[in-house]
């Protein structure tokens, strides 16, 4: 069974650099620590540059940061890859083998 | 939950103190992703079990672990009692460990002291315990509130080792099990 991830790992990371939430939320830009603390609960997910800000802020890739929702994605992606593989495996010219690839390396 | 366990659980090691209770939270191989000693004012056992509640909740562990509580106060086996029948109302294994086998796991002679676990366990994990060691105890000295969430990540990095050596017997499907060393 695959080792499952917690979708976030905001507050283990910010406990890491004994850091309090109101100053993580002083490093995104945030008024008060009020979103850092939904974001570690789990109630809101931040935006795209809020989330690049964390991995600033935390020296960690976005990936390990927020694990538990990589894994879902990762899961996903490989699931539509097979897919698509399957649908491409009549044409075999080059680009297509390119592509097929890639697909499989996506679903290792 | 499964009844088997993934290749690497959450696991959350539970150690009550006097002042509270200490929280740890292991994952993958080894890495500590939850650390931290709860101190409780008032009704120290209700105190407790909200915030084991809320550590449940937050990292939705596998298998909960705690230390054998036979020797200990009347007031930690009741809370023990009370946090086993809490992860069985949410379908999370609890296994009981003694003293021995957790020391037997960070001490080649068996035994060791509570300062000489905390400061092993620094060592190890020194950004995130690096910065909680408490100071050397001398005997005039109370314990230090935070020894508990040291002996609580003790706990949970024993689980692995002690449950591979554990029968199938002792394992349990999704009960307390105490194993033998």
């Amino acid at each position: 069974m695959p080792s499952p991830q917690l979708s976030n790992y905001v507050r283990s990371n910010r406990k890491r650099l004994a850091l309090s939430q109101g100053e993580v939320a002083f490093l995104l830009g945030k008024e008060s620590g009020a979103d850092v603390s939904r974001h570690e609960n789990r109630q809101r997910l931040p935006g795209l540059e809020i989330a690049l800000a964390y991995e600033v802020v935390f020296g960690r890739p976005l990936s390990e940061i927020f694990g538990g929702i990589y894994q879902k994605a990762e899961g996903e992606v490989a699931k539509r890859a097979r897919i698509l593989a399957s649908r491409t495996n009549g044409k075999r010219d080059a680009a297509k083998r390119k592509m097929l690839g890639h697909l499989a390396a996506i679903n290792r | 939950m499964d009844n088997k366990l993934p290749t690497y659980p959450r696991i959350l090691g539970i150690a009550p103190s006097p002042a509270g209770v200490g929280l740890a939270v292991i994952e993958g191989v080894n890495s500590l992703v939850g650390w931290d000693m709860k101190r409780v004012r008032e009704n120290l056992n209700s105190g407790c079990m909200v915030k084991v509640e809320k550590a449940i909740d937050y990292y939705q562990p596998h298998v909960i672990v705690m230390e054998d509580g036979s020797e200990r106060t009347s007031r930690h086996r009741t809370l023990m009692k009370r946090i086993v029948a809490l992860a069985r109302k949410r379908g999370v294994r609890v296994v009981v460990l003694s003293r021995k086998q957790v020391r037997g796991i960070f001490f080649s002679e068996g035994m060791g002291s509570k300062d000489a676990l905390a400061e092993i366990l620094a060592q190890r994990f020194p950004e995130e315990l690096g910065a909680h060691l408490p100071k050397k105890r001398r005997t005039s000295m109370s314990e230090d509130h935070r020894t508990a969430m040291f002996e609580a990540v003790a706990l949970a990095l024993a689980f692995r080792p002690c449950y591979v050596r554990m029968s199938v017997v002792d394992r349990g499907p999704m009960t307390a099990s105490r194993g033998k060393s």
